[in-house]
């Protein structure tokens, strides 16, 4: 038996050493990555609840690749490519994660699962309690979603790519990918796969931006508290039930998100115990699982190897930075407008997220004054931050193709 | 400054204007759902 032979037995290692050289080092290099995003998962430096199936999913697939009855090299996970009717219906019974991947996630529905979850979870109170403030940060940390959108072309991508990159800025998962699988089919793999890399990355890098942006004085700002507003369920329940009918009728292409967003939040207020039980449980953590596999079973080689992944990379980077510094200007705006009587990092808050990035503030705060708590207005500064996220979606969705 | 630049600009621009009008707006109509409804408590009368 020739070593020939002996490889066809091994088909993972067969197409590796038959790829070209771009192709096998990719796939090498994602293997490692993916064991080293379940690492960092379980060492809690990124989000474990992603990172760890996103991660296993990227080495298995990376590794599991075997040549196809027509001698092309795949693998039988999924394939996002296909568009032809006929070979998806054959795909649908031989890759086990194409059902998932084409009733749930190409058509954003897993998104929208993700965003009823993060729904039931969110207290509109908080916003209740001081809409205009929590407003007003949460646009100042869209500073990313903004400005990443004329820098994304400048460096020659397209409106529609350039608006789904964007889009990290928000950064809101489900968002970039209901943004990118309407207006950048092609790329919405590499989109997502870096939206979601990053806003695990953020978690660990935000506190950084805020011990340089913010001295160390009025990080341990106390924030001056002069009532404490209580706002009934009944209150929240009909501002969902508003809000979601007036974002519907204005952006009616991302009335998906604001149903699934305001719905949670409707079942939450209304008090249906059973549907809160589902939706913030086996929904949103079965959407959760799925959601991380599917992205990491996506990052097989051929379909991430694009040039333009690099440049996603800094977009994305950038996009998150600026809307990091763009909440805490924020948050320095509504500390000159209060008379010194605000702590600033709450500003960084309104990069949404909910609730990590208020948690981050909370948790730079107790460092330097234990004392003080900034957490009601940081989560009011987060939720408001999904809620102009979601109108950015709304309005990106709707102009980008417009362009010309 | 090529037109596909300045293009990317002026929608950003309107982006943001857009966005923040909608923001202050939702806001807005929030604060007057919460006056209305504590007007709307104020005016009930207590049960026997």
């Amino acid at each position: 038996m020739s070593l020939h032979d002996l490889l066809g037995i091994f088909q993972g290692i067969s197409t590796l050493t038959q790829a070209t050289p771009a192709v096998m080092a990719t796939r090498i290099g994602f293997m490692l990555l993916g064991m080293l995003l379940v690492y960092l998962g379980k060492k809690g430096i990124l989000e474990p609840l992603l990172m760890v199936p996103m991660g296993l999913g990227m080495s298995a697939v990376n590794a599991g690749v075997l040549f196809l009855d027509t001698g092309e090299a795949g693998t039988l996970f999924v394939d996002p490519l296909t568009t032809d009717n006929t070979r998806l219906f054959s795909l649908l019974q031989i890759d086990f994660l194409q059902p998932v991947y084409t009733l749930m996630f190409s058509n954003g529905l897993i998104a929208c699962f993700v965003f009823m979850g993060i729904g039931v979870l969110l207290d509109v109170g908080y916003v209740l309690a001081r809409p205009f403030l929590s407003m007003f940060l949460a646009m100042c940390a869209e500073l990313g979603t903004i400005l990443t959108f004329p820098i994304a072309v400048a460096l020659g991508l397209s409106y529609n790519d350039a608006a789904s990159i964007a889009m990290v800025g928000g950064a809101d998962g489900p968002m970039v990918l209901y943004t990118s699988l309407i207006l950048s089919r092609d790329l919405f793999v590499p989109i997502g796969v870096v939206a979601y890399l990053y806003l695990g990355l953020t978690y660990g890098g935000y506190p950084y931006l805020i011990k340089f942006l913010v001295p160390e004085k009025l990080r341990a700002l106390p924030v001056s508290e002069k009532k404490i507003l209580v706002v009934s369920s009944a209150e929240k329940l009909t501002f969902a039930v508003v809000a979601c009918t007036v974002l519907c009728l204005l952006f009616p292409v991302a009335a998906p998100l604001f149903f699934s967003l305001f719905l949670g939040v409707a079942v939450r207020e209304a008090g249906l115990h059973y549907f809160v039980d589902f939706i913030g449980g086996p929904l949103l953590y079965g959407a959760t699982l799925f959601l991380g596999l599917t992205l990491g079973v996506l990052c097989e080689a051929t379909t991430i190897l694009n040039p333009k992944v690099i440049l996603l990379l800094f977009l994305g980077i950038i996009a998150l930075l600026l809307s990091g510094i763009g909440g805490i200007m924020g948050g320095y705006i509504v500390y000159m407008l209060t008379g010194r009587k605000f702590n600033p990092v709450i500003g960084i808050a309104g990069v949404s997220c909910v609730p990590t990035t208020a948690k981050v503030a909370q948790k730079c705060v107790s460092q330097v004054a234990p004392n003080v708590v900034i957490l009601p207005h940081a989560l009011g500064a987060s939720i408001s931050g999904v809620i102009t996220s979601a109108i950015i979606t709304g309005i990106y969705v709707t102009i980008a193709p417009l362009l010309k | 400054m090529t037109p596909h630049l300045a293009t990317s600009l002026s929608a950003a621009a309107f982006v943001f204007g857009l966005s923040f009008v909608i923001s202050m707006l939702v806001a807005g109509m929030v604060k007057l759902l919460y006056v209305a409804t504590k007007f709307i408590n104020s005016k009930e009368k207590p049960k026997p």
